[in-house]
């Protein structure tokens, strides 16, 4: 019968240590799987689309529209937060039903990407695994150049049924910009401004950065370089147009080194020119 | 003297919404039946998610309905005017307008109070709204039109600021206010519905107090005066109730359309325009359409949710169109 028991309690061990997750943001799910932690992952948050696994999973809305009973009905243990979902009653009442919430630093800088990896493994108990992964991304991010290049990119951000917008100071894109040694054309005003004319001429971008949905939304390349103003600076001229992954760019998770170097490199093949 | 069919009416419909709010009340992410909550002892986590996120939304989608269509069938009936609503006097833009100020301008506030704060901003800009409201509607000594046309001026102002205060915004900001201008009730828990209720139910009751001298009204101000009601006054009480209706309701749940304008409408087809019956009707009609609305919002794409504004247009819409034509092939 003793026997019995120790077989029960090790068979079941396991399963009782295992969490029921919710990962609310798409690095925060990214993370997760690099992590390879992705079984104990229940569900996730709209804007978690990668790796393609993830989207199979049950969705729980966008992070600013949660359903707080939506969330419990799946019965998590831990739901794994991104700091740009707060401030959130709902994520409140989850606390407050029992469920442990823990919240992923939300910054748009390179050093956030280890600090959210470290956070993850220590809220899965995936320590080690995330050593590695903090060593492997910081050597990633060590190897981008650190000289300044004068090459000015102005990323145009076009979402349908809004604006198109230009990325200012104090956005995920500027931070991406800089961290790649670049110099942001319309970096003296702050956060996304509507694209004006002389605005843009003035800024005279060297390169004009966008992601592929924002492209299909202006419905193509020739459209793009008839936007007001942009034919008449560099940039439109020789029509130097670098089509970004922008989940990998402006998502400051584990891509994103590697899309700066991409980024970094295009500016340079613009300079041998 | 008592109208038979529109007693029956009521009647019908507090059945009907009684039945909805047990119904609802079991509908959720969560299958939880009254009998497996009868069965499981009081510290269960089922009745954690019953008592503190399903019992308070039923409850918030029925008293905000009612202030909503209450308010809605008041404002129509002050102003003689079948188009007006409560957002009408600028009393939704002015809560925006404060929480787009609470949401833009961060202010050094312990995290407790922070989660609260949309909703503490949205009610004091809605009451400075009314108080303006009300010390203009002295000053121009109760002229209806002039009010009016304050309404359309703090809506414009109002509406022209927060658009300021969104080009000033950053990203994360201006989703978190253009989430708040889309209105949810997912911000329900028990002390936002302690204090709702303690303002909306006295209003209600007030109101209904009324309902005669708006009927008075209907007669044109200076009949209404002959008739022996101080006119004035009466529109003054009036339009400040509504007010407090509409400010709390838009504080909790953000800006939900089409409740406040639709519903006083439709209950004037189905029990005509005494407001006596029109008040409780446009109640029990709005808390039916709202508590509908959400519920379909919290369930139809489990374990998400939807915003509950477009649910109330889509169900409320179609059923609207068809009372107007078959009043319309009434005529003919």
């Amino acid at each position: 019968m003793k026997h019995l028991i120790l077989l029960w309690l090790l068979l079941t061990l396991p399963s009782l240590a295992a969490e029921r997750v919710v990962s609310i943001g798409g690095d925060v799910t990214r993370i997760i799987y690099a992590l390879d932690a992705q079984s104990q992952l229940v569900a996730r948050d709209s804007t978690s689309l990668r790796p393609a696994q993830a989207a199979r999973l049950p969705d729980v809305g966008y992070m600013r529209q949660l359903n707080a009973e939506g969330i419990l009905a799946l019965k998590p243990t831990l739901v794994l937060a991104s700091a740009q979902a707060k401030p959130s009653l709902v994520l409140q009442q989850i606390a407050r039903a029992g469920v442990r919430v823990v919240t992923v630093s939300g910054d748009n800088s390179l050093q956030a990407i280890p600090q959210k990896i470290i956070t993850v493994g220590q809220a899965l108990q995936r320590e080690s695994e995330a050593q590695a992964l903090v060593q492997q991304i910081t050597q990633q991010i060590r190897q981008l150049p650190q000289q300044s290049l004068p090459v000015k990119v102005l990323y145009i951000m076009a979402n349908s049924g809004m604006k198109t917008m230009a990325a200012g100071n104090q956005t995920a894109a500027d931070g991406a910009i800089r961290s790649a040694g670049l110099e942001n054309a319309m970096g003296s005003v702050p956060h996304y401004q509507a694209l004006s004319q002389e605005g843009v001429i003035a800024a005279a971008p060297d390169l004009v950065m966008i992601g592929e949905d924002g492209l299909k939304t202006l419905g193509g390349e020739a459209q793009l370089w008839q936007l007001p103003g942009l034919a008449l600076t560099p940039a439109g001229q020789q029509h130097r147009l670098l089509i970004i992954d922008t989940q990998a760019l402006l998502g400051f998770g584990l891509d994103t080194p590697q899309a700066i170097m991409k980024l970094r490199q295009a500016a340079e093949s613009l300079n041998h020119d | 003297m008592i109208n038979g069919n529109a007693l029956q009416g009521l009647t019908l419909m507090l059945i009907f919404l009684l039945v909805a709010m047990v119904v609802a009340a079991n509908l959720g992410a969560m299958s939880l039946s009254v009998r497996a909550l009868w069965q499981a002892p009081l510290s269960d986590l089922i009745w954690q998610i019953w008592l503190n996120i399903r019992l308070p939304r039923v409850l918030l989608a029925v008293a905000i309905g009612m202030a909503l269509a209450v308010s809605g069938a008041v404002m129509q009936g002050v102003f003689r005017n079948p188009l007006a609503d409560p957002g009408l006097l600028g009393i939704s833009s002015g809560a925006g307008l404060a929480v787009a100020l609470a949401i833009v301008i961060p202010l050094a506030l312990p995290p407790q109070l922070a989660l609260w704060l949309p909703m503490i901003a949205a009610f004091i800009g809605s009451l400075l709204v009314t108080l303006l409201i009300f010390s203009f509607s002295r000053l121009a000594e109760g002229n209806l039109s002039r009010l009016l046309l304050v309404g359309i001026a703090i809506n414009a102002l109002c509406g022209a600021a927060v658009g300021v205060l969104s080009w000033l915004s950053d990203d994360q900001q201006l989703r978190q206010l253009s989430l708040w201008g889309m209105g949810s009730l997912s911000q329900a828990q028990w002390p936002a519905l302690l204090i709702c209720l303690l303002l909306i139910l006295p209003a209600l009751l007030l109101l209904q107090s009324r309902a005669r001298h708006l009927n008075l009204l209907q007669a044109g101000e200076e009949d209404a005066h002959y008739m022996g009601i101080d006119v004035k006054r009466t529109q003054h009480q009036l339009l400040v109730l509504s007010a407090l209706l509409v400010g709390t309701a838009v504080s909790v749940s953000g800006v939900i359309g089409f409740v406040g304008l639709v519903v006083p409408h439709v209950m004037r087809f189905c029990l005509g325009s005494d407001h006596r019956w029109l008040l409780p009707g446009s109640a029990l009609a709005g808390a039916i359409l709202l508590l509908l609305a959400d519920t379909l919002a919290r369930t139809l794409v489990v374990p998400a949710e939807m915003p509950v504004g477009l649910l109330t247009s889509l169900i409320g819409g179609p059923w609207f169109l068809w009372l107007i034509l078959r009043q319309q092939r009434g005529f003919e």
